[in-house]
């Protein structure tokens, strides 16, 4: 289909073939965004770190099963994801399959991570607006903030919602976080949630 | 009012403030890197078929009779399966294996800082004091046959 897919199956062939390279190269395309999938799901350093590394030895695993190369974006997501949720369960962060789902229109739990070390003014405006919305803006603005952004089917199964309803929440969540920036701009005073409920 | 390049444009900004305040360790690069030697080990592997923490009732039943927490997962491969069970202690994880099906001449527990020989000498094999996180299970049976399970996090 696409070039880039194209390439990522040749990659796959090449690394099941034993070329070091070819898997260096998918180390690299990819692993800022299990990186952002495991930030999406809350976890701190040291449990991404060994999320990240799980799913890459599962691909080692299983370089000569994936049939399809075009869904390895997909394959990658989906697997770091479970192993996050396991995490969470395991911490007790999260009970086994008792999602509440309005939680995630309330206010983001997600740590804030170290502003201090961003030195543009207007920048930090910015980071301060997006670490008020809300958690499913949040995570949907994480993942898409990785370098290689995911096809819409892998967001979606990230954050479990139907591929249709990304495009339309990713710009309602970017609206919303332009007003915010436009409000925190003006004269503080009656200040609202206004990140619209679904 | 708000357009697609407006969008992108914020998305942009975003994306450079994150790999500024978070960017992917060079150690997490070089691990992925480096797992790739691990690549070729002579062994069926063993798919994880079950874990309770995907399963509601059987975390829910245990934590009910207020027991300790014991999870408990399932690998399988051709005839060989393995029965684990995890129990979080203050000095680490507790595991104890129950392989079927085969029968083992050697196991070993392989860990992200690690590799230790379990005693295969009953049919219950224990490993005490794991540290917690990443780690899988090669068997060797008595035929000769290799077995890996595949990588967990416990």
């Amino acid at each position: 289909m696409s070039e880039s897919s194209f390439a990522t199956g040749v990659l796959l062939k090449q690394a099941s073939d034993g070329d070091q390279r070819a898997w260096d190269e998918l180390v690299r395309r990819y692993t800022n965004l299990l990186w952002s999938v495991g930030r999406a799901h809350r976890l701190d350093t040291a449990d991404i770190a060994d999320v990240v590394q799980t799913t890459w030895l599962r691909l080692l695993e299983n370089l000569d099963r994936i049939a399809d190369p075009e869904r390895l974006v997909g394959w990658l997501v989906t697997t770091s994801r479970r192993e996050c949720l396991r995490t969470l369960r395991r911490s007790g962060r999260e009970q086994p399959h008792s999602p509440d789902e309005g939680a995630l229109d309330g206010p983001a739990m997600i740590e804030p991570l170290d502003a201090g070390l961003i030195r543009e003014e207007r920048d930090a405006e910015l980071w301060a607006a997006f670490n008020r919305m809300t958690e499913r803006c949040q995570r949907l603005l994480r993942v898409l903030m990785s370098m290689a952004p995911p096809p819409y089917e892998a967001v979606a199964a990230m954050l479990d919602m139907p591929v249709g309803s990304i495009g339309p929440t990713r710009m309602r969540c970017l609206t919303t976080l332009r007003k915010m920036l436009n409000e925190s701009d003006g004269p503080p005073g009656a200040r609202q949630d206004p990140e619209e409920r679904r | 009012m708000n357009s697609i390049r407006d969008d992108e444009e914020l998305l942009a900004r975003l994306r450079a403030i994150c790999a500024e305040v978070d960017p992917v360790p060079q150690t997490v690069y070089e691990a992925a890197r480096a797992a790739f030697a691990l690549r070729r080990l002579d062994a069926e592997l063993a798919d994880l078929v079950r874990d309770s923490l995907d399963d509601p009732v059987g975390a829910v039943t245990v934590r009910a009779a207020g027991l300790a927490e014991i999870r408990m997962l399932s690998f399988a491969a051709g005839p060989l399966a393995l029965d684990l069970q995890v129990t979080d202690r203050a000095e680490g994880r507790h595991l104890v294996i129950q392989v079927t099906g085969v029968e083992l001449r050697a196991a070993r527990l392989e860990t992200a800082d690690e590799i230790r020989e379990l005693d295969t000498e009953d049919g219950v094999l224990i490993a005490e004091r794991v540290t917690p996180g990443r780690i899988r299970f090669v068997l060797t049976t008595i035929d000769g046959l290799r077995y890996a399970t595949t990588w967990i996090l416990v």
